[in-house]
């Protein structure tokens, strides 16, 4: 086989794994695991929520997007 | 500037196929982040409040929305209007010319973001990069098809399926860059579109390094064209872009892109709500959910368009339609008896087969249309797309809330959002039942003097 053809699949496939994998661990909770967090590799968990946040009234409105991306998922 | 032409990439004998699907996939999975915009959304509305939007000073939700919005539109606008440059051109030119539209845009929004100018994100994100998501979302679709004409649906399947998986690596770089940029209660917002704008680029002139089109008279070792096709559904004549249009295969399939894609957004668009509201799970695991169907969604493009080269085009469609029929009437009696597992199970087949939907259909305008201007005639089409992307989440999420604010319960205010998107895949399926062949009098004479 080519080598350069496995460089170019190499190429990219490592930011693809990276992305799968980053999904499948902000999956985690929906098998009622933790998401683990890897500084500088998965992403942060959100910080904790204000315990005195003045009340807003109303929520804020998700914007329609077709495939929301996975935000932060780990537990506070 | 001649090394971007198309006749300056004219693979030499001996060159593998094989090496052309990641120049594809590398574009496809720059501009796919579109998909990841919302992680800015909130960010975004908070750049002088810092910690909380404060009221006629910060951008709202919608203001900010209209930036992806606007992105939409322009994909489906210039993919349309370009299509016909982008098959003279050729997929090197096309990509160079996506990256700098693409990258382009994210560098002005970070301008745009430094000195808290929505205009500079509308024009930057939305117009320039739009332009950018167009150009590159058909860059490679047409000579995908022709260094594959034994498996076009596993071809375009591959790059597709680089376009879904953007959102998989788009959201959570976004994410990490902004957590790293992070200073002073400042987001990091700014600093993140200029890193990832520099990051793509390089990812993206990558893959227009490497592309390579095939020579006109290459076939796959091994393989002869069928002398006349045994299958009726695969057109053995050439159809222009302009004539395309002008036929009713177009707008059917048409009309079975935008139904196929405006029910998948009806999950999509409200899954992480729809399950804490059904199942009333935490804020976490909702996302994690999303996640999950993200990986459906990417998996679904390559899987189902690859099993579309053995069931047909037509018979793919119908699998969608009918299975997805009644996997959304299986969403309700899911919620009613409480089954979790049933429900995430059965929006993750539906989610793939979304994917498989924009996939497929490149593979299936080359069965009625040929090769010949199958890159300009699948930019038309994805007008489709953009109409149902834009017009669809508003409505279909605007019933839910409509369904809340008049005492339905929550865990049953998604269903009659089911029961709409029924209605789109009959519509969707119906449409792909009336595809026949296209008339031999639509046929280019001679495809090579165009």
């Amino acid at each position: 086989m080519n080598p350069r053809i496995l460089l170019y699949w190499l190429v990219i496939s490592l930011p693809l794994c990276w992305g799968v994998a980053q999904s499948i661990n902000s999956a985690l909770p929906l098998f009622g695991m933790k998401s683990v967090y890897i500084p500088g590799f998965t992403v942060p968990p959100p910080a904790p929520a204000k315990p005195a946040a003045a009340p807003t009234g109303k929520a804020e409105p998700v914007p329609a997007n077709p495939v929301p991306a996975p935000a932060p998922t780990a537990t506070p | 500037m001649s090394f971007l032409d198309r006749e300056s990439i004219v693979a030499k004998p001996g060159y593998s196929r094989w090496m052309f699907p990641p120049a594809a996939i590398a574009v496809q999975m720059c501009i796919g982040q579109v998909y990841s915009f919302s992680v800015f959304s909130k960010p975004l509305t908070q750049l002088i409040g810092k910690t909380e939007s404060i009221k006629g000073q910060d951008w709202t939700i919608p203001q900010v929305g209209w930036i992806y919005s606007l992105a939409l539109i322009l994909l489906g606008l210039s993919a349309a209007i370009f299509g016909k440059w982008v098959e003279r051109s050729g997929p090197r030119k096309t990509m160079v010319a996506s990256a700098l539209c693409f990258c382009g845009g994210l560098w002005i929004s970070a301008i745009g973001v430094a000195y808290h100018q929505l205009w500079l994100l509308y024009l930057g994100y939305g117009l320039v990069g739009g332009i950018g998501l167009g150009l590159g979302y058909i860059a490679p679709v047409s000579t995908l098809i022709k260094w594959f004409p034994d498996r076009p649906g596993m071809a375009t399947g591959f790059a597709i399926m680089g376009f879904g998986s953007g959102a998989l690596i788009g959201g959570p770089l976004a994410n990490l860059l902004m957590s790293h940029f992070k200073h002073g209660g400042s987001a990091g917002v700014g600093e993140a579109l200029l890193c990832m704008g520099a990051i793509y680029i390089v990812l993206m002139l990558f893959g227009a390094l490497i592309a390579r089109v095939p020579a006109p008279d290459w076939k796959p070792e091994g393989w002869t064209p069928p002398a006349t096709s045994t299958n009726t559904m695969i057109t053995s004549g050439s159809v222009s872009a302009d004539q395309a249009i002008k036929t009713p295969q177009f707008w059917l399939l048409w009309l079975v892109l935008c139904m196929n894609v405006s029910a998948g957004i009806g999950i999509l668009g409200q899954a992480s709500l729809m399950t804490q509201d059904m199942f009333g799970v935490t804020a976490a695991v909702g996302t994690g959910f999303v996640g999950l169907l993200s990986i459906f969604n990417m998996g679904g493009r390559f899987l189902w368009s690859s099993t579309s080269d053995l069931t047909g085009r037509k018979g793919v469609y119908l699998i969608y339609f009918l299975l997805g029929i009644g996997l959304y009437l299986t969403i309700p009696y899911a919620q009613r008896t409480g089954s979790q597992v049933l429900f995430v199970a059965v929006c993750c087949v539906i989610i793939s087969m979304y994917g498989g939907g924009f996939a497929t259909i490149p593979a299936y305008l080359r069965d009625m249309f040929g090769t010949y201007q199958v890159g300009a005639i699948h930019g038309r089409l994805i007008t489709a797309w953009s109409l149902a992307a834009v017009i669809g989440p508003q409505t279909l999420n605007n019933i839910s809330v409509y369904n809340k604010e008049h005492g339905v319960p929550k865990a049953e205010a998604y269903n009659s959002v089911m029961y709409i998107c029924v209605g789109l895949l009959l519509v969707g399926c119906l449409a792909n039942l009336l595809v026949r062949p296209v008339n031999p009098k639509h046929y280019v004479a001679d495809p090579a003097k165009g």
